[in-house]
């Protein structure tokens, strides 16, 4: 059964691998499109001034041009179109509001030739604008790229509807690009609009987002912005174009962190796999190593052997890994990035995966690696084996002098999982990588050196109960795992280590999604929630004009107050925060709706909506990342300069991993001069009907505005499912743990039958039928992967608790609560078993069908 | 003195003042030729791109500045319905300080074009921006090719028979080079009127792009003698794109108030 062996421990590796280079490839693609995307839409630019989402004044502009070192400053709008009617928010261009007039010096845009007809486009060489007159005078004027236009069946003169800040428009399609320069960034789903054109459809009249800069020849690029900042003053972010970069790959890198942390669990549970087959392969081969070193073969050569063997699967298992891995990257990507852009409530796109020709020599080093290491212990074991106690049939000396160290095991467990308690708690592999890997190996090889010993214990505890109720056959099977507890533990190892990853993964998920839906159901209580059509739920929706909430209140069998909060992102310390503006609650609802933590709600709304001087609540995680407290202050740079808002409270929230502040939005348009609004809460008149009302609304202000309505129910289920969106890209990791739990557990019962051939053929010679012999190691299958998903529940559970307690906040960027994953664990166990039973299928069906007379003169 | 003397005297006497000329007096007599104080005039912008003809119509005022070399432009768009009412002012300064603004009657809104961008083309059309102000003797240096019949060309026939001098003018400065985008000029100009006939515009890389063929020379300011172009044919060379611009009904000394060029006055829409 060698080769099988080694097919399935090859296997085993490659899932690993596969899983960590398409991680790796993922991740990296994504930063590369971040990069791309962003030095495509620089251009030339040496420097870029942005402030707020609200925006700022465009005559900020020619201060811009004026100041020494400044020879060209090009202006833009950047807005997210959503198609109108789209509620899934998943077909939407990034717009590029741009001066034509101005922007020769900063960006080069080609246009494409209608006639040349192939996929690309041919590239014409032409301006970009037949007639920029026409273009200009407009503003439904937009151009493509041509690869967006064919995919959504659009050409020259098409039009389409996009969500505005006052309704539903159409644009007209007037230029198409091809994929050179800014038709690069985002996966070519960019448009470009005349710089009005983008501000009167998306409500940015008289503003602008950013300008970009190329500074004079020989001025130099860090006086210059040095100056512009004295000019701007404080509420403007004048950086180099990489910079900003940097500043999303600090923002996703959190994210990432945590995919990494998964995809290496998913590698360890290969190493385990490895050490399983190798183990095996030391005992299977126990007397041919006393043989050997009776003849006079060294220790080192003995090394060498398994270490060979092992490097050889590892490499095998690599090679294709990285086949497999490729193959998952372009599978779990696009889970990957969505889950992303709910988190981060900005649209993120990896339009292609980026795989490097190094990425296979990782890929291979790494395996062969993970080989190695896995390797190592029961090789050096294996050159311990003393000639004479090998050639000795079951000699307790010998086989206690061969389990040597290994007697400690569960101590040893004991204490890696003690360390890791501790590390977590207390945040050592937050600031260092290497301390973070250590982390989890102890977690991991913790658990699966402890984990065995609680399943022969668990075994133990259970036998008095179990043997009465079972019959002959699980008495024999019940007595076949406690007689040798080291075969036991090693069966149940592997899938035990994939058991706990997965248990790890369902308790962070279901941690997440409880403490989400628990904040939501406190600070969320009205009847409908109005916005224009998308994602309301992660904020991909058009922001509309304010004066639509008061539109809105005209709709018969609505309360005549509606509230309006607005949702930008702010920068904050370089760092990209949320904000929310919020109108003053319901008075129905008091301020029960403000999930603050720190002091009655009461008070704290009193406070937020009464005070005169600017008041800000903070939440949880921005307590964490700032280390700022209830009294202290948070000087926020608004377009009208630096303002200090005074903390009275700290509120839970979960919009953005790097923080929220909640202001009143009267002081928000005061400071921030922005009169759009993201969504609108309103409640019901007494004894309106919701359909009704929502038919109402959708009837006035479906088509004309592209506002939709939903309830409080839809809301909750909309939050619900964007929380297991979220974390939709684990299933694979799960299924890669599971899988490469599912070859250990085989592997090793098929090797356990073999070893006990001679003992099974006995049993069949007293008597036992083949259908009990079959049964017997089914009872045994069935024992292990059942105690083994108890084990591993209770020691992934315990694991998850302290991971999300410690790391897990600085990892992912929110403060979240431990919930017992209860479905979670009826499902690992219940695949325990499952998973035990396939394994222990083909042993079984070998075991009764084994001949008596051969299998008694085995050995 | 015999009649073939005095013919031989004249010949001689015509091809030394011929001679006599640089290339700069030349390009002097081109620009003094065309520098009419002020006109009113309606005008045609035709670009043809394989079947499709756009054609904008506008009028133009044009006035000298008080510095006797620079010109200020308004343009003012009536057809297409969807151009009625943008205008461009052109206010032409020195050191190459030209500035160009764009009203947008659907914004009410002024916007500047950037000088990197009057190299760029002019609404659409195959003249750029550049093109369209007036280029200045200042801003090149010349340096005589030959002397040849004018070139013959679709709608130029009145150029035929006649002598031209061909200069090559190149920019003096980076910056002439950057705001019009062009290393050099070759101009065919008529040794009888000083008007010239085509120019041909090369690239930053020294390859041809553009022709500019001119003709239906017509003398709008008899007083002074002052002639304009009434048709100015724009190819492009390597696109294959034809621009016909087209004056008519031109005035002059109208004593256009100078209130004309400004801001407020682009911004009338009428």
């Amino acid at each position: 059964m060698k080769p099988v062996r080694t097919l399935l421990t090859t296997l085993g590796v490659a899932f690993g691998v596969a899983l960590y280079i398409a991680i790796v490839i993922i991740n990296r693609s994504t930063l590369t499109s971040f990069r791309e995307s962003i030095d495509a839409v620089a251009g030339k630019a040496t420097l870029s001034v942005s402030g707020s989402e609200a925006g700022f004044p465009e005559e900020k502009l020619e201060s811009i041009a004026k100041v020494p070192g400044v020879k060209h400053a090009a202006p833009m709008i950047e807005a997210r179109a959503y198609f109108a009617g789209d509620r899934s928010a998943r077909r939407t261009l990034m717009i590029l509001g741009v001066d034509l007039l101005r922007e020769t010096s900063i960006r080069t845009y080609k246009t494409t030739c209608a006639e040349a007809g192939s996929a690309r486009g041919g590239d014409c060489n032409e301006e970009i604008i037949e007639d920029p007159l026409s273009f200009l005078n407009q503003p439904d004027s937009i151009i493509l790229t041509h690869a967006f236009a064919q995919a959504n069946g659009l050409e020259v003169d098409s039009k389409f509807s996009v969500a505005t800040v006052r309704g539903t428009r159409q644009l007209t399609v007037r230029g198409l690009l091809s994929p050179e320069g800014p038709a690069k960034a985002y996966g070519g789903g960019i448009a470009i609009m005349d710089i009005d054109g983008a501000r009167v459809t998306f409500g940015k009249e008289g503003k602008l987002d950013r300008v970009d800069i190329i500074t004079a020849p020989g001025a130099e690029v860090d006086q210059v912005a040095e100056r512009l900042r004295v000019t701007l003053g404080p509420g403007y972010v004048v950086e180099r174009p990489a910079t900003q970069g940097e500043n999303m790959e600090r923002m996703v890198k959190t994210y990432q962190a945590m995919l990494t942390v998964f995809s290496t669990l998913a590698l360890l549970v290969g190493v385990f796999l490895v050490m399983n087959s190798v183990s095996i392969a030391v005992a299977e081969r126990r007397r041919e190593i006393g043989t050997l070193r009776a003849l006079g073969a060294e220790r080192r050569g003995i090394l060498a052997l398994f270490l060979t063997e092992a490097l050889a699967m590892g490499a095998i298992g690599s090679f294709l890994g990285v086949w497999l891995g490729r193959k998952l990257a372009g599978y779990m990507v696009a889970t990957v990035t969505f889950s992303m852009s709910g988190q981060y409530l900005m649209k993120i796109e990896t339009p292609k995966l980026e795989f490097r020709s190094s990425d296979f020599v990782d890929a291979v080093l790494i395996g062969a690696f993970v080989a190695l290491l896995a390797a190592l212990w029961p090789s050096l074991r294996a050159t311990l084996i003393q000639p004479l106690d090998a050639m000795r049939k079951n000699d307790p000396e010998a086989q206690r002098r061969a389990r040597g160290i290994t007697r400690f095991s569960p101590h040893l467990g004991a204490l890696l999982l003690c360390f890791f308690a501790v590390s977590t708690l207390n945040n050592w592999g937050v600031s260092n990588a290497i301390l973070g890997w250590v982390d989890q190996a102890s977690a991991m090889i913790g658990a699966a050196l402890l984990g065995p010993a609680v399943v022969v214990w668990l075994i133990r505890v259970t036998a008095p109960i179990a043997i009465p109720l079972g019959g002959a056959v699980t008495r024999l099977a019940d007595d076949n795992l406690m007689r040798n507890p080291r075969r036991t533990g090693s069966n149940v190892m592997s899938l035990m280590v994939g058991l706990i990853l997965v248990i790890m993964i369902a308790a962070v998920n279901v941690s997440f999604r409880d403490t989400v839906l628990g904040w939501f159901n406190e600070a969320f209580r009205y009847d409908l929630l109005v916005s224009s059509t998308g994602r309301v739920i992660s904020f991909q929706t058009q922001p509309v004009h304010e004066d639509l909430a008061r539109e809105l209140v005209t709709v018969p069998g609505l309360k005549k107050s509606a509230h309006a909060m607005r949702f930008i992102h702010v920068e904050y310390q370089g760092r990209r925060i949320g904000l929310k503006a919020f109108d003053p609650p319901d008075p129905a609802f008091g301020f029960s709706t403000i999930p603050v933590i720190d002091r009655p709600k009461n008070d704290a709304g009193n406070e937020l909506f009464g005070s005169t001087d600017p008041t800000v609540l903070v939440s949880s995680n921005f307590v964490l990342h700032f280390g700022l407290k209830r009294g202290d202050t948070v000087r926020l740079a608004t377009p009208g300069g630096v303002v200090p808002f005074r903390i009275i409270g700290v509120v839970d929230d979960y919009a953005s991993a790097e923080g929220v502040l909640y202001v009143k939005r009267t002081t928000y348009k005061k400071y921030w001069h922005d009169p759009l609004i993201s969504v609108i809460a309103i409640n019901l008149a007494p004894g309106a009907d919701l359909e009704t009302v929502r038919q109402e609304i959708d009837r006035r202000f479906g088509q004309s505005r592209n506002l939709m309505a939903v309830s409080n129910q839809e809301f909750r289920k909309q939050m619900a499912d964007i929380v297991d969106q979220s974390f939709a890209y684990t299933d694979a990791i799960k299924l890669a743990a599971l899988l490469v739990g599912l070859l250990g557990l085989f592997n090793t019962f098929l090797i356990s039958v073999m070893e006990r051939t001679r003992e099974l053929g006995m049993l069949r010679a007293v008597g036992m039928s083949r259908a009990q012999m079959r049964s017997m190691i089914l009872v045994e299958a069935l024992i292990q992967g059942a105690f083994g998903a108890l084990a591993a529940t209770a020691l992934g559970a315990m694991i998850s608790f302290l991971w999300i307690k410690g790391n897990l906040a600085h990892i992912l960027g929110w403060i979240i609560r431990f919930h017992f994953p209860w479905m979670g664990v009826l499902t690992t166990v219940a695949i325990g078993v499952f998973v035990a039973l396939l394994a222990g299928l083909f042993p079984a069906w070998r075991a009764s069908h084994l001949e008596i007379r051969e299998a008694l003169e085995y050995e | 003195m015999s009649k073939s003397a005095i013919v031989t005297l004249l010949l001689f006497a015509s091809t030394s003042a011929f001679a006599a000329l640089s290339p700069r007096e030349i390009m002097v007599k081109n620009e003094e030729a065309r520098k009419i104080p002020d006109s009113i005039a309606k005008a045609s912008l035709a670009t043809k791109s394989g079947d499709k003809e756009r054609v904008k119509e506008f009028t133009w005022w044009r006035k000298l500045l008080d510095d006797g070399v620079h010109f200020n432009t308004l343009t003012r768009f009536h057809a297409p319905a969807e151009v009625k009412g943008e205008g461009i002012l052109f206010l032409e300064k020195g050191a190459d300080q030209n500035e160009v603004l764009m009203y947008l009657p659907a914004y009410k809104k002024i916007r500047r074009v950037e000088s990197q961008n009057q190299s760029s083309s002019f609404m659409g059309s195959e003249f750029s921006y550049a093109d369209i102000a007036t280029p200045h003797v200042d801003d090149y240096s010349y340096k005589m090719l030959k002397d040849e019949n004018c070139p013959a060309f679709e709608g130029g026939q009145e150029h035929s028979g006649i002598k031209c001098h061909v200069v090559e003018s190149t920019p003096v400065s980076d910056a002439v080079k950057e705001r019009t985008g062009y290393s050099r000029l070759v101009s065919w100009v008529r040794s009888d009127n000083f008007m010239h006939v085509q120019v041909e515009f090369y690239d930053q890389g020294g390859s041809l792009v553009k022709r500019m063929q001119a003709s239906e020379i017509k003398e709008v300011d008899p007083a002074k003698k002052k002639l304009m172009h009434m048709r100015v044919r724009m190819e492009s060379v390597a696109k294959g794109k034809v621009t016909v611009l087209k004056f008519a009904d031109v005035k002059t000394g109208q004593q256009i108030p100078d209130a004309t060029f400004t801001q407020a006055s682009l911004s009338k829409e009428k």
